[in-house]
């Protein structure tokens, strides 16, 4: 587990969400719920801003996700005002100091002073840049993966086996070939390989004599390969011959783009989950990443069901 | 059958077992499966940009890493549309062996900052800037207000750093970490060695927009904590800030890090990729850290450049200098393309090549020893995108239509591919491989190319034991020779075998293979020569309708050669190119689907049909220096240079003894010319013998060899293991050393490949060679 504590990524996780130190926890309200309301003067706006940074309009499934983004900016908003973010947040309180040096009465270079002053002119509630920090730290917050979130090994075992097909190792065949070149043989290639053929079958010469009669292949005469890297050094339609080949016998001639070949399949393995520890850190990077965004979007329902959420429908669009 | 059973061969049984490979395992991971002694080609891309380069962002890309890796591993990504919304999607026609993503480090945290809603900068007018999609002719603005400080020699952070409450630093570093992140996701450290991601970025210092870009590929997980880019490193010169800060974080830091440097496209460089040396321990730094040039990429080809109009070029007569050439020399402003008699020289590597043997003849010590590779440099994180038949472009919205590519980018092409003969698909085992420049380069397609020179006397195309018996007598690709064979001078062996290609685009058949031969002569002149070695210039053109060329090539050439013009006394560099058969440029193939044949006589009536944008559909040989609607691809082999005062011969080797410690190594070196820099009285001589350990590491200091004659010189004493030494100095030079019985199970009782190096202040020479075990001994295999 030590080598995970220091993984980039989750470096990258950490220490975004350590800003703050909160641990996400949601319950349902009681009573009443507060409302969000995105109007049709709400809906124009994000029409239109859209509009003015792709030069046209949105079409109506991206509208609908503007909207559907616009609600869960206010929903984060609301609740990092709830849990105080803005009277913690370091980046708030230093835009809150700034705001207060520029627009306060407080002429006082007392840093407490303009803070309060910007409050008191509710700039923590209004300003842009505030609202954004807010949002992105109660986005990060809610997603946050901490080192008490490091999963165990049976863990890792678990998900390795839940995603077998994400790090599963290819399938390969293990397998020696005789090549005939097109080049070397021109019009005698197919005879050629037809007499070898025969040949080797009738005398039942195994690979693994040593022997062999043919032309030399720059890429060599042995592969343990999976079926795409076959297609890539012989050609298209290779490795679904060597596919259909029973192993421990002569298959072809198989055609390649350099001629014609003749091919001898020791053995074929399918597809395999690899051992855990061949593919630790990458299966650890994705549990983390998906533990995180798993997190974020439960967090994000639970306390989007906390609004009783309007909107405007598309009706209005236009108006 | 009777041809077939008198051509039964003996079974190549090396490689079959896995023998010791010349480098060290430097990290945790199952070795690969597939691996092989006498090596195999790996294709990859190590030029690859994503949203976190501010240019690419500009441009409308929003793809990261991990994306650019998937991307090369095979799945489909998204790239920009007109109005930059991620509308199009394309995918790889097929996978790639390894992969580095090389974002400018210049503003990694200024485009996180900006690209982060929360961040306090992000209504900042620089943050607008990078965000608000913007057709291409006016992108132009924002690409120079972000690029600015890399053209600036005292470049600044932009200024959204110095708000308060930012720290550009901490998110440059949040950058680098999600970089180390996805390139770990993508890293296939099981056996079945699938893909290498390899950790990367650019380095971008553009003075007056000649670009002096290099990419850093680093070998391993151990990188630096943070990046270094030119704006940090810009008051210790370029490059030399970039490289001793990477000196300082990551080659001297004893943290297990370990880098090349890359430049790259040095056509836009105005002549400043590489400028002369200070004296001999700089031009030995730059030969160290840079062993490598990528030559071929979006942004033009690198080798040399002929003009066809004026039939003229640059340091060359060569006509096949043409291929995918910039018109302009450099990224400054407003300058029009120089004539070809005033275009600078070294933009094009062969040029600089010439003049590194000019500087090794004056300071005994070459500083541009330059392997090749391509790659893409695409700003669209599609790793490997080279493919002429359907191109998805390489600056996002700049490609984002037909029109905008034909009228914008003609002159751009898909890229290259760097290839790395290496023993397995591991980083490890492929950066070993850049290190010794076993590297080629091609402009986008898959040839396999093997290069060899040296003493070659067993070597025969058509021979089972061809690549056994070359890497035995002589080197590959990137090494170099002394004289070998004396006055006739080294044989060369070249083998290519064409593109397998895909199902949808078959491979194209190779035109013929040639010889670059790039020289210094007696009085400090550079000369070049290409000589055709197989195949023949021969082309019959391409189907009109299907645009197969209509005389398909060969599948397969090969060629052993001996220079007529060899000259023992010249230093020289010689390096392969392959040429396939001419096929349909990726703008034919644009052109044609809007309607506008480049290879029909209508061609003009057609482009004014479609429209303004179409134009350039119609130039080619009659009326452009460098545009053909035909693409001849090509490969180009690192070259392999001959050296007078380079290791000519190498006897003796291991004797095991009975007993454990009472081996012996017992070797005798041989130079044709006595290096100036060899001289007992005034400097040591480090002597190496390694294989992936030291088998012998020994510094003989100097004044220990005791003059005992003329030109004769004895070890006066036992040093370290070497028991008795005699240096031979007179005009020529041959060291003759043994070592008292000691322990050498470290040298494998395999054959394998033995590199014996010597170096004596900035003089250094080497010789490497598969090295077989015969009666007890490991030595030397062939002549």
């Amino acid at each position: 587990m030590a080598r995970a504590l220091r993984s980039p990524l989750l470096h990258f996780l950490v220490l975004g969400a350590a800003l703050v130190a909160f641990r996400a926890r949601f319950e349902a309200s009681d009573g009443e719920r507060p409302s969000i309301v995105i109007a049709a003067r709400e809906r124009a706006r994000l029409r239109e801003a859209w509009t003015e940074v792709h030069g046209t309009p949105p079409a109506g499934a991206v509208e609908e996700r503007l909207v559907r983004d616009a609600i869960d900016e206010e929903v984060l908003y609301r609740e990092a005002l709830a849990r105080g973010f803005d009277r913690r947040d370091e980046a708030v309180r230093e835009r809150l100091v700034r705001l207060g040096g520029f627009v306060g009465e407080e002429t006082a270079a007392d840093r407490a002073a303009l803070e309060h002053e910007a409050r008191r002119l509710g700039l923590a509630h209004t300003d842009l840049v505030v609202r954004r920090q807010l949002v992105e730290m109660m986005r990060l917050a809610s997603g946050r993966v901490g080192p008490e979130d490091l999963p165990s090994e049976a863990d890792l075992q678990a998900y390795l086996a839940q995603q077998a097909g994400e790090f599963a190792q290819p399938a390969r065949a293990r397998l020696t070939h005789i090549f005939l070149s097109a080049a070397t043989r021109g019009a005698a290639l197919p005879a050629d390989a037809a007499a070898l053929l025969a040949a080797l079958r009738a005398s039942g010469t195994p690979p693994d004599q040593a022997v062999r009669g043919g032309d030399v292949f720059i890429r060599g005469a042995d592969f343990d390969a999976p079926p795409a890297e076959l297609e890539r050094v012989f050609g298209a339609g290779f490795a679904a011959a060597v596919d259909a080949a029973v192993p421990g016998g002569w298959i072809g001639p198989v055609r390649s783009a350099y001629g014609l070949h003749l091919v001898w399949v020791h053995a074929r393995e399918p597809a395999r989950t690899p051992a855990l520890a061949a593919v630790r850190g990458r299966v650890l990077h994705r549990w983390l990443r998906e533990r995180s965004a798993a997190r974020a979007r439960e967090a994000l329902a639970a306390m989007r069901a906390r609004y009783a959420v309007v909107t405007a429908d598309v009706a209005s669009r236009g108006r | 059958v009777r041809e077939a059973a008198a051509a039964i061969l003996v079974m190549l049984a090396v490689g079959a077992a896995r023998a010791t490979p010349p480098w060290q395992r430097t990290e945790t991971r199952e070795p690969c499966r597939s691996s092989t002694l006498l090596r195999s080609p790996y294709f990859g891309d190590l030029h690859i940009h994503t949203r976190f380069s501010a240019d690419a962002y500009i441009y409308g890309t929003r793809v990261g890493p991990r994306d650019a890796y998937a991307f090369a591993t095979g799945a489909a990504i998204p790239f920009a549309g007109d109005d930059e919304a991620q509308s199009r999607s394309a995918r790889i026609d097929r996978p790639l062996d390894f992969a580095a993503v090389t974002d400018h480090s210049e503003f990694f945290g200024e485009v996180r900052l900006c690209d982060d809603a929360g961040s306090p900068v992000y209504d900042d007018v620089q943050c607008q800037l990078l965000r608000q999609a913007e057709p291409p002719e006016e992108q132009r603005r924002a690409t120079v207000a972000w690029l600015f400080p890399a053209g600036l020699p005292r470049p600044e952070h932009h200024h959204i750093c110095a708000a308060p409450g930012v720290d550009c630093g901490g998110a440059a570093v949040s950058v680098w970490q999600e970089m180390q992140a996805a390139a770990e996701e993508a890293y296939d450290r099981t056996e079945a060695c699938t893909f290498t991601s390899f950790l990367g970025y650019e380095y971008t210092a553009s003075p007056v927009g000649r670009h002096l870009h290099r990419n850093i590929v680093f070998r391993n997980h151990h990188v630096p904590p943070s990046v270094s880019s030119y704006v940090e490193t810009a008051g210790g010169g370029i490059p030399q800030g970039f490289w001793s800060a990477i000196e300082a974080t990551c080659l001297d830091a004893g943290t297990g890090c370990d880098a090349v440097i890359i430049p790259h496209n040095p056509n836009l460089s105005g002549g400043m990729q590489w400028v002369d040396p200070i004296d001999a321990s700089e031009a030995l730094r730059r030969q160290t850290l840079e062993p490598l040039v990528e030559m071929h990429q979006v942004k033009g080809n690198s080798e040399c450049r002929f003009d066809r109009l004026a039939g003229v070029g640059a340091g060359t007569e060569d006509e096949l200098c043409t291929f995918e050439q910039l018109a302009e020399a450099h990224g400054g402003p407003d300058e029009a393309p120089p004539p070809i008699d005033r275009y600078p020289a070294r933009n094009m590597v062969r040029n600089t090549l010439k003049d590194g043997l000019a500087f090794e003849r004056r300071l005994g010590v070459n500083p541009f020893q330059l392997g090749f590779i391509g790659s893409t440099d695409t700003h669209d994180g599609a790793a490997g995108s080279v493919a002429e038949s359907g191109w998805a472009g390489a600056e996002g919205n700049n490609d984002s239509s037909p029109a905008r590519q034909i009228a914008g980018r003609l002159r751009a092409n898909p890229g290259g591919l760097a290839v790395a003969w290496a023993e397995e698909n591991s980083r490890d085992a492929i950066f070993a491989a850049f290190r010794r420049r076993e590297t080629y380069a091609t402009s986008g397609t898959r040839p396999v190319v093997r290069f060899f020179a040296g003493d070659l006397t067993p070597v025969a195309c058509g021979s089972a034991t061809f690549v056994r018996d070359a890497y035995a007598t002589g080197t590959p690709m990137g090494g170099e020779l002394g004289a070998v064979r004396g006055r006739r001078g080294p044989r060369f062996a070249v083998w290519a075998v064409q593109d397998a290609g895909t199902s949808e685009a078959p491979g194209t058949g190779l035109q013929r293979v040639q010889i670059v031969k790039g020289w210094v002569d007696a009085r400090g002149a550079t000369h070049e020569r290409v000589f055709d070695v197989a195949g023949a210039a021969t082309s019959a053109g391409v189907d009109p309708v299907t645009c197969a060329p209509r005389d398909a090539g060969a599948s397969e050439l090969c060629a052993v050669w001996e220079d007529p013009t060899f000259d023992p006394r010249e230093r020289a560099f010689y390096y392969a190119r392959v040429l396939e058969m001419p096929t349909c440029r990726w703008s034919t193939r644009v052109c044609r689907a809007a309607g506008v044949d480049p290879l029909s006589p209508d061609c003009a009536t057609q482009a004014a049909a479609a429209g303004s944008p179409f134009t350039g559909c119609c130039l080619g040989p009659g009326d452009d220096p460098f545009l053909d609607p035909l693409v001849q691809e090509r490969a180009w082999t690192s070259p392999i240079w001959y050296r007078p005062d380079g290791i000519a011969r190498v006897r003796g080797g291991v004797r095991y003894g009975a007993k454990p410690g009472t081996d012996r190594l017992a070797m005798r070196l041989t130079l044709a010319r006595l290096p100036r820099k060899l001289d007992p009285r005034r400097r040591g001589l480090e002597i190496r013998v390694s294989d992936d350990d030291d088998i012998l590491a020994v510094t003989i200091p100097r004044r220990a060899f005791v003059r005992a004659g003329p030109g004769r010189w004895v070890l006066g004493r036992r040093v370290g293991p070497v028991r008795a030494a005699t240096l031979l100095l007179d005009g020529r030079a041959e060291l003759r050393l043994v070592t008292a019985p000691t322990d050498l199970a470290r040298a494998e009782r395999a054959p394998h490949l033995v590199t014996v190096a010597i170096r004596s202040g900035t003089y250094q020479a080497s010789h490497t060679r598969l090295w077989d075990v015969r009666g007890g001994r490991l030595a030397p295999g062939g002549r």
